[in-house]
């Protein structure tokens, strides 16, 4: 009886749960770590926390391993040729292409701003919030089309999200006309929404959204987008779409007007801007120029969009001192001026306070080629001799000084000297293969405080992606478009104030604003203009082209010198220059014209039988 | 020079796994054969991690001073010490109920089973990490500095239902059959999908047990004929580029991430996966059928199988068709499309007797097998000579070797005649050294040459690192005390590429030293030594998908081989001596693993399994042992 009684119990408990375990939604586990839509969108925190999300579509903004640079004649990229550079760009060859305007990554963060609109849309959360954030997501809607734009031409507008079970992925590209006007409804849209409101630093203003505006109009004004000028670039000639590419109509002065216009108003609100109200050379614009871009010392008040840094998070764009610095300390030189850009900036007479272009053939520049020159350029590139922070321990028993050495030099007795390589060349006793292939190397946006050291601490300093200077710049190249000289020499004067540089010399035509492009380009170096300033102006064969030219230094001791440990100094030293191309196997430069538009990938083609592909592929 | 040191912290794993199985089985009262049975399996794992790196000092010698070396102190790692900590928590629980019936009717024998089966795990993790201790001397969190205090957590849970049966029946053993199902439920697939159906049968027939063939053919001791066919489900399938699983894929979820604002991280949150509300298991359909057997008085035992899986349904994110501008790759959810075929034949002999006192057996075996794609994801509009369809997995596209431009003047002719021919794979003008690579194809897609060299040249390989035959041979003799086993093993079929980080910051192997074009050698085989990818023939890179871009069949590596796996020769001491020190065996023996390989590559291991050949290669071993029993 026990037996069975105990057996019976025993079954009854089996089977209890066998059937307890049928229960239905056993299976229904919950995702324990993430937030659902419905519960995001219904919360203003978290709905907050999804528009933010977009700003990180700007990546490292300017502030990158492979500056932008290195995709023109400013700059060299130390780790592999840029395909692009070399006239080499196709479909399925890409190039290095950056995530800050790659098409995969921007239409991600399209389709986030697509899925914020959407349900901001329908929210029933507070007005005030829900339109904030609503400016926030059309402006960085607009500035990630506008990043597709202005590297592949008209693209296609996605307007709203895809669901995963959708049937049909196609989509055509729209007209560059459409783009544009698709991306300037957005900023309307987004100045609107964000007038009068307070932003945290980082986050899109009304302000914003006009500076932008203005840069959009510029870059559709210019040269490049016109169809007469399109029809000479020898790939667009027989182009079966030029409207991909630029507008279809000519509308010079009118296109040009509505930016100057623009800039104009934004000017006139005297909201921005460091030190540019000066009426003479300022004394000391080397720290004008490196206040302005490290945003410090007043020189925040340039910023009207920017992507800051903070030790509290560990970003690639933080660690831009270690990236670029000189293998002298450690550094990767990653992104290298050439002598290409160097050779541009002007040479300074103290005496009359005059400047003139700097030329090899002038014996007096060619003697001391980086003594009086534009204060510019000691602010932005780590030259031989420059003065710099204090070196690594290693570092420091071979130079004591904390002096860029870029050259080959002897130490020793002038009666028997010893070769010595530069701490900071490709020979040099550190880290020799991380060393610079031009002979310099960036300082613009590295942190000068002794204390960062750069080979394991973070900068915090923050990535301007819009400042004042650029609308000033863009109000600039509209005047001189439009035949308003005098104005346009007025602000290029306060400009070249701010940095210690003369006003100019020229008065109109040509030559005034082949003046302009130089300024912009060294003013607004490694900002990201370059590269498209030398297309959108349609001198890209002449400068993208040309060669990377670099710079070979050598110091021989004088006779009777005695230098036991190296320092520049031309007393003990007579140093050579020689300008030279770099060894073809490097980076062959040579422009093509179907690299005024890259291409599209060869994957995205075939996934999207829509598309047309740029010309010349 | 520095080789590995303990001065840079250290890194503790901890590891505590209970498992815990109970059963009851309870025959059934009144009815023989009729059981009840419970299983109840409670696993509890937990993971503690504790890293803490600290600061460490090289010294470099100035390379001059000799009899007082001058050594430079140079700090690297973290200006100071890290510590970081992390504890993982997980609970599983099994319970299964399961009724069976066995019964014999005369010759007649059946067997019934039905059982219900369910599982659920929990995990939950946190971790925390301090930096900027301001010394290493205490290694705990609260000592370390307080910026950049990190700490995250995050929790998951699981959970399965299965639902499965059993029929069988065999008469006088000699005719066997059986009819299995599952039903297996999944919380990884939304409500309306949960289950899969998976029923198999299988059937065996004893030839030898035949009457007819018990009286007429003797030359069998033992003949079954046997074949089945059966379905599985699987579930696991993991989010697109990642390897973690694919939960929820049916529901709109975000993650947490963050971004300065007012120069502190602020709170972001990102999309996870763009939802697919109808997806469900992948059915996998085995089939085969062998014949097994046993002749020659009992001396040879053989069996032949062939076999032909097809898995259908399998559970793929489509990124390779979906464009970015409708949903970026990582988001998309996985679909049921995939189509794979495995057919193949396996065969083993094995054969012993005796010569005398010599006792000794030899064995072969080996299995061959095809793995092909059916239906996969792809591009639309891929050539037919680059799709991955006909092909099996891990088959990648390679550009064609076609020797080496080894001359100046060679390469002067090439420019002249075709200039910018390779600017498709990024080379603007050909070099003396650059490799040949065939013209197969053009820009519509045709396999024709159109003078260019660009995506439309490379072809689909048939090989990927998996071999197609697999085989070994087993061979051992007995003789008196002593015995000799020798086990060799071989495959065909694999192929791998040749991937190093070589250039000016790392090594060379000695067979790129030996193989390259040089001013010296003009060779018309090899290309010119290349410094990490950085020429358009450097053999391409694999990318986070396990996809090859840009490679090339002259980096391809023949993986075929045989190999000596062991070899053991052992001597046991007659029991009369050792009983006499109450030991019951003692048996002294020399093994080798590993003891000699054939191989067509010498580079690699040829049993790694990665492919590009990142594989730690395994050691010749030589033991000497003695085993002792009591």
């Amino acid at each position: 009886m026990k037996t069975y009684l105990r057996n019976i119990s025993a079954i009854v408990i089996v089977s209890g749960v066998l059937l307890a375990s049928c229960k239905k939604d056993f299976l229904s586990t919950k995702p324990l770590n993430q937030a659902s839509a419905d519960a995001t969108w219904a919360d203003p925190n978290l709905s907050t926390a999804f528009v933010t999300e977009l700003y990180n579509g700007l990546s490292t903004g300017l502030l990158d391993q492979m500056n932008n640079d290195c995709l023109t004649d400013n700059a060299l990229f130390n780790f592999g040729k840029q395909d692009i550079m070399e006239g080499n760009v196709s479909p399925d060859h890409l190039s290095g292409l950056q995530d800050r305007y790659e098409w995969n990554a921007m239409y991600a963060r399209i389709r986030s701003a697509n899925i914020s609109l959407e349900q901001l849309g329908k929210s029933s959360l507070d007005s005030a919030l829900v339109n904030r954030l609503k400016g926030e997501a059309y402006f960085m809607r607009a500035y990630f089309y506008n990043q597709l734009l202005r590297f592949y031409g008209g693209v296609p507008l996605v307007k709203s999200s895809y669901s995963a079970t959708a049937t049909d992925f196609t989509i055509a590209r729209s007209s560059y006309e459409d783009c544009v006007n698709f991306i300037l409804s957005d900023l309307d849209q987004a100045a609107g929404l964000l007038s009068n409101k307070t932003m945290d630093k980082g986050r899109a203003t009304t302000d914003a959204a006009k500076a932008l505006k203005i840069r959009v109009l510029t870059y559709a004004a210019s040269a490049l987008h016109d169809p007469a000028n399109l029809k000479t670039i020898s790939t667009v000639g027989s182009y079966a779409h030029p409207e991909l590419l630029g507008y279809t109509t000519s509308d010079h002065d009118a296109r040009w007007l509505q930016v100057q216009t623009a800039a104009k108003a934004f000017l006139d609100m005297g909201k921005y801007g460091y030190m540019l109200n000066l009426s003479a050379p300022a004394a000391d614009g080397f720290t004008n120029y490196q206040n302005s871009y490290l945003s410090r010392n007043g020189g925040e008040a340039e910023l009207i969009f920017a992507r800051y840094f903070s030790n509290a998070k560990d970003e690639w764009g933080a660690w831009y001192g270690r990236n670029n610095c000189t293998n002298g300390y450690h550094g990767w030189t990653s992104s290298e001026p050439t002598q290409n850009l160097v050779d541009d900036y002007e040479a300074l007479d103290g005496t009359t306070g005059t400047a003139h272009d700097f030329s090899w053939s002038n014996p007096a520049d060619a003697a001391a080629p980086y003594a009086n020159r534009d204060p510019r350029f000691y602010a932005s590139i780590l030259y031989d001799g420059a003065p710099w922070k204090p070196r690594t321990a290693d570092g420091a028993g071979i130079d004591p000084y904390n002096e860029i050495q870029m050259g080959t030099y002897q130490t020793g007795s002038a009666a028997s000297p010893q070769p010595y390589f530069g701490l900071d060349t490709r020979n040099g006793p550190i880290e020799n293969w991380n060393g610079t292939r031009t002979g310099y190397a960036i300082r613009k946006f590295m942190d000068p405080n002794p204390a960062i050291q750069d080979q394991n601490t973070r900068s915090e300093v923050p990535s301007p992606q819009i400042r004042y200077t650029e609308v000033v710049f863009n109000y600039i190249e509209a005047c001189l478009e439009l035949g308003d000289n005098a104005d346009a020499i007025t602000w290029l004067n306060k400009i070249r104030f701010r940095c210690g540089l003369p006003a100019v010399t020229e008065t109109g035509g040509a030559a005034l604003v082949n003046r302009y492009r130089r300024e912009r380009n060294k003013e607004m170096l490694f900002e990201e203009q370059r590269f498209f300033d030398a297309r959108r102006w349609m001198i890209a064969p002449t400068t993208l082209g040309n060669k990377v030219k670099i710079i070979k230094i050598t110091g021989t001791l004088k006779p009777g010198a005695t230098v036991p440990i190296y320092r520049y100094n031309t007393t003990n030293y007579n140093y050579t220059y020689t300008v030279q191309e770099i060894d073809p196997g490097v980076e062959n430069r040579a422009w093509a014209d179907k690299a005024y538009f890259p291409p599209i990938s060869r994957d995205e083609m075939n996934k999207n039988n829509k598309l047309i592909q740029n010309p010349g592929y | 020079m520095l080789i590995t040191t303990n001065a840079t912290g250290y890194d503790r794993d901890t590891r505590y796994v209970v498992q815990t199985n109970g059963k009851i089985v309870i025959d059934v009262p009144y009815v023989p054969g009729l059981k009840v049975t419970g299983n109840v399996a409670i696993d509890k794992y937990i993971k503690e991690e504790k890293s803490w790196q600290t600061p460490w000092y090289v010294y470099s010698w100035d390379g001059q001073s000799t009899t007082n070396p001058v050594l430079t102190k140079v700090a690297r790692g973290p200006a100071q010490a890290h510590l970081f900590q992390s504890d993982e928590d997980q609970l599983s629980t099994m319970l299964e109920g399961i009724i069976s019936y066995d019964h014999s009717f005369g010759s007649h024998n059946v067997t019934f089973l039905a059982g219900v089966q369910k599982e659920k795990s929990n995990q939950s993790y946190f971790d925390a990490s301090r930096k900027y201790f301001a010394s290493t001397a205490i290694d705990q969190l609260s000592w370390g500095g307080n910026t950049e205090i990190g700490n995250s957590g995050s929790a998951w849970e699981r959970a399965r239902l299965n639902y499965f049966g059993r029929v069988g029946y065999n008469y006088k053993e000699k005719y066997l059959a059986e009819f299995l199902w599952r039903a297996d439920g999944s919380y990884m697939f939304p409500t309306t999908h949960r289950f899969g159906f998976f029923p198999g049968i299988s059937a065996g027939w004893r030839i030898s047990e035949e009457n007819f063939f018990k009286d007429n053919i003797k030359f069998f001791q033992n003949l079954k004929l046997r074949g089945s066919w059966g379905q599985m489900g699987n579930d696991q399938v993991n989010r697109p580029h990642s390897n973690d699983l694919a939960e929820y894929a049916y529901l709109p979820l975000y993650n947490t991430s963050t971004y300065i604002i007012n120069g502190a991280p602020t709170q972001t949150l990102t999309e996870g996966t763009a939802p697919n509300p109808s997806f469900t298991w992948e059915t996998a359909n085995n089939s085969d059928a062998a014949l097994e057997g046993t002749i020659l008085n009992g001396k040879l035992d053989f069996v032949l199988e062939a076999f032909y899986n097809v898995r259908t349904n399998i559970l793929w994110a489509p990124t390779a068709s979906v464009p970015a501008t409708g949903i970026p790759g990582p988001l998309l959810p996985p679909k049921n499309y995939g189509k794979v075929t495995n057919k193949g034949v396996e065969f083993q002999f094995n054969w012993h007797d005796k010569i005398g006192e010599v006792r000794y057996n030899v064995g072969i075996n080996g299995s061959y097998i095809k793995n092909r794609i059916n239906v996969w994801d792809e591009p639309p509009g891929l050539p037919s000579y680059q799709t991955s369809i006909g092909h099996p997995i891990g088959a990648q596209l390679y550009y064609v070797y076609d020797g080496i431009f080894s001359t100046q003047a060679e390469v002067d002719a090439f420019n002249q005649a075709h200039p910018g021919a390779y600017s498709g794979v990024g080379a603007s003008t050909i070099r003396v050294g650059d490799m040949k690579f065939k013209d197969i194809g053009s820009d519509d897609g045709q396999k024709k040459p159109d003078g260019k060299i660009d995506g439309y040249d490379q072809v689909r390989m048939d090989a990927s690192h998996t071999p197609t035959f697999q085989g070994g041979l087993n061979f051992g003799v007995q003789y008196k005390g002593f015995d000799l086993t020798v086990l060799l093993q071989g495959a065909t079929g694999a192929q791998i590429t040749l991937q190093t980080e070589s250039g000016t910051i790392g090594n060379f192997l000695q067979w790129s030293y030996d193989h390259r074009w040089t001013v010296d050698n003009h060779s018309t085989k090899d290309p010119r030594t290349v410094d990490r990818n950085n020429q358009f023939f450097s053999g391409g890179y694999y990318d986070s998908n396990g996809v090859l871009h840009g490679g090339n069949t002259y980096w391809l590596l023949n993986m075929n081989y045989v190999r000596l796996k062991n070899i053991e020769l052992g001597y046991t001491i007659p029991v009369s001596i050792t009983s006499k020190v109450g030991i019951n065996n003692l048996r002294l023996y020399a093994n080798g693993l590993n003891v000699f390989t054939l191989a067509k590559q010498k580079i690699y291991d040829p049993e790694s399994t990665s492919s590009d050949g990142h594989y730690y290669p395994q050691a010749r071993v030589i033991n000497l042992g003695a085993s002792v029993k009591f």
